[in-house]
């Protein structure tokens, strides 16, 4: 198992190179320069040129792209054009808002859809299984930041019972968390109940049952592990799609997060710190994916052996 | 699909009713936020445009970049994971390699990056939405033609001296169909709420242009107010998105015919 972590940490060097190397080729398509953008529109054109010359812009892309990679592994991703702050810093300010909805969305989505999913294979055309697939379809159709001005609409000015910005409290929480959660939770329990379905069909089923186990211990103890295996790749894949919801989900919900530092970059054209931020959340977009493999072990005993 | 072909009937002829310049765009201080009335059946916005009529305009918008994008990148990712799938070898694996890296960023995080790169607007939206939607393809038709490529008629075709091109296009592209039209009908979907995203937040079709999501973007600032501002232009996705999503279920239950049993 250790070996099989190590050799996934290795194989993160070069997903990691392709992702920089990517982010900053698209990156240098942008059209502005540092020298005025710091300088602002006062700034003589010596003074300009100086500056750029002083930041290294005008130096080859790849001397520009080694010396980002080069800083970057030493945990410096730049300074921003802005307002001057180290982009590392800027990011680790805002990093806990985004790191706390994502692991609150992703607890929320395990919590609710896989007894949802299990429950409604189990009691298959009853009125839950019916009702909640149909209401998993809509939600699944849902944009999340609809989905959040919704709950702002029903929770925050009707009802008046939660807020509708800020980040201060865990109240302030709740909402984004159900938003952001949404659509994953209808798709994990559309997927749970489907392959909870076929799984029970499955001849080991049968067998466990022909024995004598209660049902309980059927579902408990032969269903769901083997039910897991697709639920969790389907996982991994929609926490991506949730890293990326994140965005508009802060934006919506006005959280401090990276995602508003980034969209903020974006409209004050800080390069560095746009650079930045994707490529911090793309590493943890690696990261989160190198845990979803690492479950498959926990959960699959065949793969531990192999 | 009812709900999707009236979509589809909305968009055609919203121009035949509204005019661009006067009902779309214009705006009309005097009527702001008026409630529903039957001159304006679903209200009118902050600047006292009629919702209905552009939401019925957005529609044009949003279904027009979902088959763009979808097109677009079926075209470009499909011909890389056929290439890449039907070879095999070192072609393969380095073009796996770059798609493997694209798809290590989060879909609407490498749009947003280009848009950064290359500013707000329509093309360069689409542009935008077709890269991050590349890689899918190119995975995805690569692993359709793996299982076809060593089939007899593949052999057959080759035995009797077709160019090389004419069997990937000819005979394992139409074999490859069912699962790609089922796809690209939910890739249409997601993009249409992809492009509303990136519009609400400021980096897609910006105002005064009738769009979804930056319709919803205009309507946040009055939500207090005008609910109903951030309600409608919603549903119109919602509903796209869902008839988009039934309709990529049937049609999957009607290609694939192991689940007819």
């Amino acid at each position: 198992m250790i070996k099989y972590i190590i050799k996934r940490l290795i194989m993160m060097i070069p997903v990691m190179l392709g992702i920089t190397l990517l982010v900053f080729t698209i990156m240098s398509l942008s059209p502005g320069d540092p020298g005025t953008l710091i300088l602002g529109p006062m700034a003589t054109q010596e003074e300009i040129d100086a500056k750029n010359q002083e930041l290294g812009f005008y130096d080859p892309f790849f001397v520009k792209y080694f010396d980002f990679v080069i800083n970057a592994v030493q945990g410096d991703l730049g300074t921003s054009w802005y307002n001057n702050q180290p982009v590392t810093r800027e990011i680790m300010n805002r990093f806990p808002v985004t790191f706390k909805l994502t692991i609150y969305s992703i607890l929320l989505t395990v919590i609710v859809s896989i007894p949802l999913g299990t429950i409604a294979a189990l009691k298959q055309y009853s009125i839950i299984d019916n009702v909640s697939m149909l209401l998993a379809l809509f939600l699944a159709s849902m944009p999340v930041f609809w989905l959040g001005l919704m709950l702002i609409i029903i929770f925050a000015l009707n009802l008046d019972i939660l807020p509708a910005t800020g980040n201060e409290n865990w109240k302030n929480f709740i909402l984004p968390t159900i938003a952001l959660a949404g659509s994953v939770i209808a798709v994990i329990s559309r997927m749970t109940r489907v392959t909870m379905i076929e799984v029970l069909h499955m001849d080991y089923i049968r067998t466990a049952r022909a024995k004598g186990a209660t049902e309980g211990r059927v579902v408990r103890k032969h269903a769901i592990q083997n039910t897991l295996i697709p639920v969790v790749t389907v996982l991994g894949v929609n926490l991506g799609i949730m890293l990326g919801g994140t965005v508009l989900i802060e934006q919506v919900f006005g959280m401090a997060g990276i995602g508003t530092l980034m969209i903020n970059a974006i409209r004050t054209k800080d390069i560095p710190l746009v650079m930045g931020s994707v490529t911090f959340l793309a590493l943890c977009f690696s990261i989160i994916n190198l845990l979803v493999d690492i479950s498959y072990g926990f959960i699959d005993p065949r793969i531990k052996t192999e | 699909m009812v709900i999707f072909i009236l979509l589809v009937i909305i968009a055609l002829i919203s121009p035949m009713i509204y005019d661009y310049n006067t009902d779309i765009v214009t705006q009309n201080l005097r009527n702001r936020l008026q409630p529903p009335t039957s001159e304006h059946p679903l209200g009118t916005d902050a600047f006292g445009r009629d919702v209905f009529a552009r939401i019925a305009y957005g529609a044009r918008v949003s279904l027009l970049i979902g088959f763009i994008v979808v097109g677009a990148s079926l075209v470009i990712g499909g011909f890389i994971g056929a290439i890449a799938g039907y070879f095999g070898g070192i072609l393969d694996n380095v073009l796996m390699r770059i798609m493997d890296v694209f798809l290590a960023i989060p879909q609407i995080l490498l749009a947003i990056a280009v848009v950064a790169a290359l500013g707000p607007g329509i093309t360069n939206l689409i542009i935008a939405l077709t890269i991050s939607m590349i890689p899918a393809y190119a995975r995805l038709l690569r692993s359709l033609i793996l299982p076809l490529k060593d089939a007899e008629y593949v052999e057959a075709a080759k035995a009797s001296g077709t160019n090389t091109w004419k069997i990937i296009f000819g005979h394992l592209l139409p074999n490859a169909m069912g699962p790609l039209i089922v796809n690209s009908t939910l890739a249409v979907g997601k993009t249409i709420v992809s492009a509303a995203g990136m519009s609400f937040l400021g980096l897609g079709i910006s105002p005064p242009n009738p769009e979804w999501g930056a319709m919803l973007s205009e309507g946040k600032e009055y939500i207090r107010y005008a609910p109903n501002l951030v309600l409608y232009p919603g549903m119109a996705i919602m509903l796209a998105v869902l008839s988009l999503n039934l309709l990529g279920d049937g049609l999957n239950d009607a290609l694939d015919p192991r689940l007819k049993q």
